[in-house]
């Protein structure tokens, strides 16, 4: 007989539960709960479309900006499909970049030093690892610290963080001086500092030519990384938790990542193939429903009928990175690759957001009036968006500047939404085989669990 | 809309009792200086809540901080609290005993935010203060323990501080679908949750403006009917900080105050310390110049953006938002929204999702710019606008204030 077992995963944003059902010492199946739910999308509903600028940022308090970019994107979106061609300064453009880039390092930093390397901890109680305790290590403090840093660069153009709305249709609303530029950089240069020194172990452009894991691990000193690697490798995850092996991203960064999806080839991303289903989720089309099949508020999202996984292995993957295609020969889609990938985003944003910085030109526009007033504008709009968990879809529809629908899908929603009748989602489908329940969150936690975006 | 809205209206933003005395006189400060050194020995002849604690000394060395930043955060702190200089030492000793408070933070209708904005203050404030010296017992965001070991925690905590923890509680709590949070191996909804802590807790702190009014998930039509802390827990006082986030010197400044003196700090009608919220975001804007002048923003990226005008006109709540922000600002006082020519979203004030969002009627009304008269002269004449767009807003509000005035009275009693 199977055994059920429901455990609650804290220390993430929000709650989520994991049913999990053993046979013979292994998970046979697992159901990922999302129980919280605020109805974002009817709140949205009859509001004037700027007002989505407001609200949105607050599905998250952690990717909240990549929320604000998906808004305004969706917006200039809506714009455009109205006939109304809408510039966007190319200092807009970097600005959002930089910005969003240090949204998703400070949430990487944190997830890996103060919920990932913690994990390990119940695994075995080793001296080595006394400085990844929770808010006592040395480690973990430095982390939280430099997470900070970096989030200073968003309040330096943004005015705070977390819930910024400085970003709008036509560009952003600050005015940077070289003085803010000089400020920015030079946060941006103390994180690579901390990176080099304690994650990498070596030079972070060194790091971005390395090619093979036994390249990186004769290179590196001693390194927090490293130290990962060994660690997933004596508790066996450098071969657990696989899911679906197909990628998606969508959109692109320029020095950081493309986007795609991959099932096997590289294809190109069409966002008419995105496809919710409910048949498992509380939130149906013609309202709520607690019927005992149901259990997340989170829907299903498939592409083309098919889950896919969105994270920065993703992205990656679908950038054609070396290192990744190697790593996925060995291991596949794996633990230890999937939060390898997330760490290595680290390095490459810090590349990226420094020349990005570079290229601003403050004497030009950051902002340039919208062709026409919104209260004109009545259609559709897409704002696509690469969050640090993966890739946030936002669609709107609005008549003279009013908010008709709006849809939200978020990375955990691809990653942790509940299955549909065909298939697992990509973290369901990990977490099958899984020998103990410690190593079935830690594999729901490769993938960055976010339970209020996953319901918003 | 008649005569008498906008008598309430005028009432609402010009009532002097919205303000903070900021000079009580001498007699005062030197009553309250005893009262406080009384406190602070009682607290330190308690043992601090968890045995084994480094010292503070330590805390600080730990954290690679001087005493020099010590000092500086203190008299940040002070000021903050609106005491005079001279109760700097106090607020020191305050920081040093902050390990005999235990403390119970729980997330509800969240985005984690408001930890998110405590995890990223001001050094060496709550990061290391709070979260290190301070005793939270639990936190699921930050803590090591994770699920039935996490529940097994909370109940302990519960237990063995009966009635002597500060709850804190961030998120709304959705009354009208109490499916829609559900936390716990055996579920319990958010209402349980709150109701069972808040019965032991000396005191409840809703942080960040979802905990306070019910924030964004109460926004029309409010799928959920999330409402905030205090239309749920009775019999016990709360505190309200909201903001979206809460500003993290805020929710230090409530610890600090409840450390010095063992009661909650003087509240507004919305239950706001009026330490936080005894002023308008207008009162110490840093454009408040341009807006005296008549010098105003007309339109993203223009000349007078550029020039860091006044931003009243592109929708700026400043002159309607009692926060503190525009002194304390973000991220380690980095930045704050009017900083970068955003303006000011209204955040603290209630329904301000439905009532002040983005760029509404406010910003277009015909106002004549009244150097050196301030805001409040022209309330009648951009009153109208208001009064249409905000016809609900004020409905409710008027509710909460004649509520919260009869809460104060009860508080009073037990308080003070």
């Amino acid at each position: 007989m199977p055994k059920v077992r429901k455990v609650v995963l804290n220390r993430v944003e929000g709650e989520i539960q994991l049913k999990l059902v053993w046979e013979k010492g292994k998970v046979k199946d697992a159901f990922i709960i999302a129980p919280n739910f605020r109805g974002f999308e009817f709140i949205l509903e009859g509001k004037p479309a700027l007002d989505a600028l407001v609200i949105n940022p607050r599905i998250c308090g952690i990717c909240g900006h990549a929320h604000l970019i998906a808004t305004t994107k969706a917006i200039e979106n809506l714009y455009e499909n109205a006939g109304l061609k809408i510039d966007i300064p190319q200092n807009a453009r970097l600005i959002r970049d930089i910005t969003l880039g240090a949204e998703i390092i400070q949430n990487h930093l944190r997830w890996f030093y103060m919920f990932v390397m913690p994990d390990f901890l119940k695994l075995e109680k080793s001296k080595k690892l006394k400085d990844f305790e929770p808010i006592k290590g040395y480690k973990w403090q430095k982390a939280v610290d430099f997470s900070s840093r970096i989030v200073k660069v968003i309040a330096i153009f943004g005015g705070q963080w977390p819930h910024t709305s400085y970003s709008v249709p036509g560009g952003v609303v600050c005015d940077p001086t070289t003085f803010d530029l000089t400020e920015a950089k030079s946060i941006v240069d103390s994180v690579v500092g901390f990176a080099q020194q304690e994650i990498f172990g070596m030079d972070i452009e060194d790091y971005l030519s390395v090619s093979s894991e036994e390249e990186y691990l004769k290179k590196s000193k001693n390194s927090d990384l490293k130290k990962f690697i060994f660690m997933c490798k004596k508790h066996q995850l450098d071969h657990a938790g696989k899911s679906y092996h197909r990628f998606l991203t969508v959109c692109d960064m320029e020095y950081a990542f493309s986007k795609g999806i991959t099932k096997k080839k590289r294809r190109n991303f069409y966002v008419e193939k995105v496809r919710e289903i409910d048949s498992y989720s509380y939130l149906t089309e013609n309202g709520f429903s607690f019927d005992k099949n149901r259990y997340s508020w989170a829907k299903a999202v498939r592409y083309d009928g098919l889950p896919y996984e969105t994270s920065p292995l993703s992205r990656r993957i679908n950038s054609r990175e070396k290192l990744f295609i190697n790593l996925l020969k060995h291991y596949r889609d794996s633990y230890m690759v999937r939060m390898w990938a997330r760490i290595d985003e680290i390095a490459r944003l810090l590349y990226a957001m420094k020349m990005w910085i570079e290229s601003i030109k403050p004497s030009e526009p950051f902002y340039i009036p919208p062709p026409a007033d919104i209260k004109e504008i009545s259609g559709k709009g897409v704002g696509l968006c690469e969050a640090a968990r993966g890739s946030l879809i936002h669609q709107l529809t609005a008549e003279k500047g009013i908010i008709k629908k709006y849809n939200i899908i978020t990375p955990s929603t691809w990653n942790l939404g509940p299955r549909c009748e065909k298939y697992l989602s990509p973290a369901e489908k990990a977490i099958k085989g899984a020998d103990s329940q410690i190593k079935a969150e830690m594999i729901l936690r490769s993938f960055d669990v976010c339970s209020v975006c996953t319901t918003h | 809309m008649n005569i008498t809205d906008r008598e309430h209206l005028r009432a609402l933003f010009t009532k002097p009792t919205n303000y903070i005395n900021t000079n009580r006189g001498d007699a005062y400060y030197r009553e309250l200086y005893k009262k406080m050194e009384k406190r602070l020995t009682e607290l330190r002849a308690q043992k601090p809540v968890r045995e084994a604690e480094m010292k503070f000394e330590e805390y600080l060395k730990v954290w690679e901080l001087t005493r020099r930043d010590f000092l500086k955060w203190v008299s940040a702190t002070t000021a903050m609290l609106m005491l005079p200089p001279q109760f700097e030492p106090l607020v020191a000793q305050a920081a040093e005993v902050m390990n005999r408070i235990p403390i119970i933070w729980i997330n509800i209708q969240d985005c984690a935010g408001n930890t998110e904005a405590l995890l990223r203050s001001y050094s060496p404030t709550v990061d290391e203060l709070i979260l290190e010296y301070l005793s939270v017992e639990y936190h699921e965001v930050i803590m090591a323990a994770a699920g039935d070991q996490a529940e097994q925690n909370l109940e302990k905590a519960v237990k063995d501080f009966d009635g002597k923890y500060l709850l804190f509680v961030e998120g709304s709590i959705p009354v009208g679908m109490p499916e829609a949070f559900t936390i716990g191996r055996h579920p319990k909804t958010g209402v349980e949750h709150v109701k069972h802590l808040a019965e032991h807790a000396v005191a409840v702190i809703a942080v960040g403006s979802c905990a306070a009014f019910g924030g964004v998930p109460a926004a029309h039509p409010n799928p959920t009917g999330a409402v905030g802390v205090m239309d749920v827990v009775k019999g016990k006082p709360v505190i309200n900080i909201p903001a979206c986030p809460a500003n993290p010197a805020n929710i230090t400044g409530v610890v600090i105050h409840y450390i010095l003196t063992g009661e909650i700090p003087e509240l507004d009608s919305l239950l706001r310390p009026k330490f936080a919220f005894g002023y308008r975001i207008h009162d110490n804007c840093e454009r408040r110049a341009h807006f005296d002048a008549g010098e105003f923003v007309e339109e993203w990226g223009d000349f007078g953006a550029k020039n860091n005008f006044c931003l009243y006109k592109m929708g700026c709540k400043g002159p309607f938002t009692f926060n503190n922000c525009s002194i304390v600002r973000y991220n380690e006082g980095t930045n704050w929204p009017i900083g970068v020519g955003r303006g000011c979203i209204g955040c603290s004030e209630p329904n301000f999702w439905d009532v002040y969002a983005t760029e509404r009627p406010i910003a277009d009304s015909p106002i004549q710019p009244p150097a050196g008269r301030g805001v409040e002269s022209t309330v009648d004449q951009f009153g109208l606008g208001v009064l249409t767009a905000t016809a609900v807003g004020i409905g409710i509000h008027a509710v909460a204030s004649a509520l919260a005035g009869k809460k104060d009275k009860e508080e009073n009693k037990e308080e003070v």
